[in-house]
């Protein structure tokens, strides 16, 4: 065989091998039509094993003239192949169609409780101000929720919280207010002091929408030298800016609790009526938010401070209260029935 | 207390002021006015005298009539329609114009007069009724209620066209409503509040044109018949100060208008001209006084002293009141007539019939009325202002302005005897006497004051200002006595004085010592959250027979709301449970809640510093129902794997070592202290190791039984959830936190091993009638024996031909890797020939080959 022989033969099977190739139509037979002429007994594999019995001559000549040839009918399967993989692709995809605007699978999703979430957003109000939780028990002696407080047993002040008593014994109560962790505090603890203290308190009154048996407060102390009511208004005004997140109109109202003197109540302008008076705040225009005081040196005294050299402010909020207030909870009852259609509002 | 502001305006100049600027001054004063309301008519002119010319039936309508009433002489008459059948030609009558406003008869509201058309006939204002024009009760004419108000029915005729409004009998006042100050008993009274207005406005305090000394001038030298003579004064802490006096020749009839209409305004029931003004005096000076009927008492003198525990008296709300020694009580001899300072006696009220009285005011001690007040559950308008304490320097001052309006108002034709007075005690308070210095202002308020300025604040309250610079003496009002009795008081007044406002806000300065709080919490509720959980807040107050509670070490309400709040809680899981089948009543079905919150225990060794109540933190789940939601899947059932499987998740996002907890069946006493819990489908969680002998704080509870006990996890027992009405299965869990919190560990990164891993399974057939057998003890036993290369030890799967066969196969697959070597196939072949024998040995585990 000669070169021009050869060569023929050769143009030949490409030509029919690259019309094999254009004329499949799917992938299985692309690749019987592979294995016809690439396969391991091919014929172009056959061809080209039989370029060892050529004429030395041509052989070089031939050997390029079959590369060639696998190259290009190598070139051509791989582009049909991509383009009936590319053809047969988007014909399955289109089968798999779905609606895509099925509701999807969805776990249930896991709330925590707005008594919760006011709770942690106060602490770390405080938290940045450098204040610190402290705890005390529930269960308490009339010594912490009293007598400590600057409440003697004939203070008219005792029947305004209509206390629980317990079978523990005759000092034995529910804890009215969280101020009682103040005197725990003071009592272990030297000043300077800044303490935070979230808890649950009781008090026997009538269950409706205002009132329930327990409630939670969160208390606040400070005691350092020199502090005094600036300070205290200056760190509560903060606190009520930060916890609604914008300037709220704000004023600081005499009023007595046994424990600090002078004691004051915050009223924030009704955010409801912007102050001019509506349902919720009574037609006053005001709301309560907390009550607050300079810590009474009988206070102190009774857990061993000198007042003289230390001096202090303190403060208790209503949870549930402040809760209402910022998510427009008309129910206090609401909180404890754990009704999934308000926990999951939140 | 409710306050007049007509009342108010006796005592203090009002003018230029209303009602709403004093109750703002007032609130930011320290007395906070809860509300302001109207009392009376609100009434508008123009309301002038007409007289009726003609009178015409109305063409539309039969009850209705057409009047022509003149109201200016000299002009054309009015046409107005009247609907009353007590009008006549030639009456004088009230007309309200248009632009009047008068009452709406038939719901008291507002009513403004226009000129319109009724039934088609224009109407040019309205004839008036009493009721129009606010006169509830026509205390002349009673009879004249149902008509017009007819002017000149006692022959004398008002000009026309003249001014009605001077005529009405009532005008409008305001009422404060004033939230009482439990410190403050001083200003429980119109004039003590008129204290408070007259020194917050710098308005001077009238004074009183009234004299008793001047009265009995005008009553001349009269004969007292009355043997009465004498107070009786026990024990003077209980009654510093008592007066008596006697008031002989009173006509008992209702009270003139000018006391009734001010104690209805502020609510009081009227009673009586006696009764009334001991309670017109009451609110007026703050002093409560009682009237006795003279005849009705049998000796000469009223005592003072505790009552004998056999006696017992009527009050005169008509209930029979046992009496103790801890209550004070008035004594006519052996018979009581009066709970001092609370409730007198029904035997020795006024009564119609009266015709003389002994006056009573006295200065009760505080603390032995409130403890009567309490021990008899009995409250008056007496026993809260005695129980603030009243000022014993003004009893006399009250007592003579009583006896004064008796004798003004009650006289029996003129012939009243008004008695001396009869004292017991001492009136006499001695000043308190305080050094306010400069210095704590500034240090307290953070606010110069100066001297002179405190002087014009305190001045008007009745304090003595002297002195100026460092040390400001300070001498204080007989009744201020009881709250201002330390500088720090006197600092409050100044304060309030000066106005709140005026202090500016600073910031402390920074002495902070930083603690980070214990993040154990929100670790494991952001674990609870993120696995479906909703967070729950129930209550910890129990009924009395809610299930699983201990009564041993229960804690106990004395003085319970209700039935339902009855008890300390000893578990979070019941009220869990309630709340599950609260939801699913109301068609939820899928209910997954958690709950952190204390549980209370009786504390069993209870010594000197603690409450006697133990309180632990626990941390509590229920889930019922499915846990996603999906279209056209089915859903994998919950099981107590789940459950489980989140108290596992838990364990590990507060990083604890599950090798040094262990798992295992209830106990028998487990199984009934926690009866919500299925007792063979619920497993408790421990330490791993011998419990340690029981302190104080470690003792167990009646959920805990051991100290080691750290919770429990299960199924809901079908008998609880069918009692609280569950409609799917449910699964509970609940945590010590407290005593998890203990075990957690510093997370530490241990590198990551190159060295390749190789896993291997071993499969362990057990017979149950041989031995019972559980997975915790087949893995604490590899665990044990497979040395330090075993990574992980992973239950594949569990093999039982039948649900009832005995026998029952385990497959574990377990990953050796050394930290740095390649072991070899011999290596871990021995550890598995160890493994093997120890099962065989330990747990009679059979191996097939």
């Amino acid at each position: 065989m000669d070169a021009q022989e050869f060569e023929t033969k050769i143009n030949t099977l490409v030509g029919s091998a690259l019309a094999a190739i254009e004329s499949a139509s799917d992938l299985d037979s692309l690749e019987n039509f592979r294995v016809q002429y690439l396969g391991r007994e091919g014929e172009l594999t056959v061809m080209l094993r039989g370029l060892a019995s050529l004429d030395k001559a041509i052989r070089p000549k031939a050997g390029q003239l079959g590369n060639q040839a696998k190259l290009q009918i190598e070139q051509a399967h791989d582009s049909k192949r991509s383009h009936l993989y590319d053809s047969a692709l988007d014909q399955r995809l289109a089968k798999e169609s779905i609606d895509v605007t099925i509701p999807g699978t969805r776990y249930l999703s896991g709330h925590t409780h707005p008594l919760s979430q006011i709770s942690n957003e106060i602490i770390s109000i405080f938290y940045s101000m450098g204040f610190t939780v402290a705890d005390g028990p529930e269960v308490e002696t009339d010594y912490y929720n009293f007598d400590a407080l600057n409440t003697p047993a004939s203070h008219p002040a005792r029947d305004e919280q209509d206390t629980f008593y317990t079978n523990i014994g005759p000092s034995s109560l529910l804890r009215s207010q969280t101020s009682t962790v103040q005197i725990r505090v003071m009592e272990n603890t030297k000043p300077p002091l800044r303490i935070i203290a979230p808890g649950r308190v009781y008090r026997n009154e009538e269950v409706n929408a205002r009132k329930y048996p327990l409630f939670h407060q969160v208390e606040g102390l400070l005691i350092d030298k020199d502090v005094n009511f600036g300070q205290l208004k200056g760190t509560l005004s903060a606190f009520i800016q930060a916890l609604f997140k914008k300037p709220v109109k704000i004023r600081f109202r005499p009023d007595f609790f046994p424990f600090t003197e002078p004691s004051a109540e915050l009223d924030s302008e009704c955010p409801f009526c912007s102050g001019k008076g509506c349902k919720t705040c009574g037609g006053r225009g005001w709301l309560e938010l907390l009550g607050c005081g300079m810590v009474d040196p009988n206070v102190l005294k009774g857990v061993g401070i000198d007042p003289e050299e230390w001096s202090g402010f303190a403060f208790g909020m209503g949870l549930e209260r402040l809760a209402m207030l910022k998510y427009d909870i008309n129910d206090i009852r609401n909180f404890y029935t754990n009704d999934m259609r308000f926990l999951e509002q939140f | 207390m409710k306050l007049s502001f007509d009342w108010l305006s006796e005592f203090v100049d009002l003018s230029g002021l209303t009602a709403l600027q004093v109750a703002e001054k007032l609130t930011m004063g320290a007395f906070e006015v809860e509300e302001v309301t109207i009392i009376g008519p609100d009434l508008e002119g123009p309301i002038v005298v007409g007289e009726i010319i003609e009178i015409h039936q109305h063409p539309n309508a039969d009850k209705i009539r057409l009047t022509k009433t003149r109201i200016k002489e000299g002009e054309e008459p009015l046409d107005i329609v009247c609907g009353a059948q007590n009008i006549e030609v030639g009456q004088f009558i009230p007309v309200a114009l248009p632009g009047a406003k008068v009452v709406n008869r038939h719901d008291g509201s507002a009513l403004l007069i226009k000129a319109s058309a009724i039934r088609g006939v224009k109407s040019n204002g309205m004839l008036c009724s009493p009721p129009e024009l606010g006169i509830a009760k026509n205390l002349q004419d009673p009879g004249q209620d149902e008509g017009i108000w007819i002017l000149n029915k006692n022959g004398n005729k008002p000009a026309i066209g003249s001014d009605v409004m001077p005529l009405l009998p009532t005008k409008a006042d305001y009422i404060l409503h004033v939230e009482p100050r439990s410190n403050r008993g001083d200003a429980l009274s119109v004039m003590g509040l008129a204290r408070e207005v007259a020194a917050l406005f710098g308005r001077p305090l009238k004074k009183p044109d009234w004299s008793l000394e001047d009265l009995n001038k005008t009553l001349g030298e009269q004969k007292q018949s009355s043997k009465f003579s004498k107070a009786v004064l026990e024990n003077e802490s209980d009654c510093p100060y008592i007066t008596l006096r006697v008031i002989e020749g009173v006509k008992i009839a209702p009270s003139h208008p000018a006391i009734a209409t001010r104690l209805e305004a502020i609510g009081m029931r009227t009673v009586n001209n006696v009764v009334d003004i001991t309670n017109y005096v009451m609110h007026e000076l703050g002093q409560p006084l009682h009237a006795y009927d003279a005849t009705l008492l049998k000796s000469d003198n009223l005592a003072v002293r505790r009552a004998v525990d056999s006696e017992s008296i009527t009050t005169i709300d008509g209930k029979v009141r046992q009496l103790t020694g801890e209550m004070l009580a008035i004594a006519d001899g052996d018979s009581i007539v009066g709970v001092a300072g609370v409730m007198g006696g029904k035997d020795s009220e006024i009564s119609d019939q009266s015709t003389s009285l002994v006056l009573e005011a006295a200065c009760f001690a505080p603390a032995v009325v409130r403890r009567g007040s309490r021990l008899l559950g009995l409250s008056s308008d007496a026993s809260l202002r005695f129980e603030r304490g009243i000022d014993p320097a003004s009893v006399r001052h009250a007592a003579e302005r009583a006896a004064y309006l008796i004798a003004k108002y009650c006289a029996h034709e003129g012939k009243v005897v008004v008695g001396p007075l009869i004292e017991a005690g001492s009136n006499k308070i001695e000043p308190g006497q305080l050094t306010l210095r400069s210095s704590q202002i500034k240090r307290i308020l953070g606010l110069e004051i100066s001297a002179e300025r405190i002087k014009d604040l305190l001045t008007p309250l009745g304090f003595t200002v002297s002195g100026s610079g460092e040390a400001i003496a300070v001498s204080v009002p007989s009744f201020r006595k009881d709250d201002v009795k330390r500088e720090i008081d006197l600092i409050e007044e100044v304060c309030r004085l000066n106005g709140y406002d005026a202090i500016v806000p600073s910031m402390p300065a920074a002495t902070m010592a930083v603690a980070r709080p214990d993040d154990s919490l929100d670790l494991a509720k952001n674990a609870l959250t993120g696995m479906g959980l909703s967070e729950a807040w129930l209550s910890s107050l129990v009924p009395e027979d809610q299930a699983g509670v201990d009564k041993q070490l229960a804690v106990e309400v004395l003085n319970p709301l209700s039935k339902d709040h009855q008890l300390m809680r000893q578990s979070l899981v019941p009220g869990l449970i309630n709340a599950c089948g609260y939801n699913q009543d109301r068609g939820r079905k899928d209910v997954w809640l958690f709950e952190h919150g204390r549980v209370y225990f009786k504390d069993q060794q209870k010594d000197n510093k603690s409450t006697g109540v133990r309180e632990d933190n626990h941390l509590a789940a229920v889930i019922s129902g499915q846990r996603f939601k999906t279209v056209n899947q089915t859903v994998p059932a919950v099981e107590y794997a789940l459950a489980k499987g989140m108290v596992e998740n838990l364990l590990s996002a507060l990083n604890i070592d599950e090798r040094k907890l262990a798992w295992r069946s209830l106990s028998e006493s487990e199984s009934n202290a926690l009866p919500w819990l299925h007792p063979y489908r619920s497993a408790v969680l421990s330490l791993n190791r011998p419990a340690k002998p029981n302190t104080n704080k470690e003792a167990g509870t009646s959920l805990f039984e051991s100290n080691i006990t750290l919770g429990y996890v299960g199924e809901l027992h079908p008998r609880f959830a069918d009692s609280k009405g569950l409609r799917e299965k449910a699964f509970v869990f609940e945590l010590d936190i407290d005593r998890l919190k203990k075990e957690r560990k510093q997370k530490k990164f241990a590198g990551i091993a190159t060295s390749p891993e190789i896993v291997r399974d071993i499969t362990a057939d057990f017979d149950a009638t041989d031995k019972d057998v559980s997975y915790e003890q087949v893995s604490k036993l590899i665990w044990k024996v497979a040395g330090s290369n075993l990574r992980s030890s992973e239950l594949v799967s569990v093999y039982k031909a039948s649900e009832e066969s005995k026998k029952f196969s385990m497959t574990c697959r377990l990953t050796f890797q050394h930290a740095s070597e390649t072991l070899t196939n011999e290596e871990i072949d021995k550890v598995l020939t160890t493994i093997r024998e120890s099962l065989n040995r330990d747990l009679a585990a059979s191996f097939r080959l």
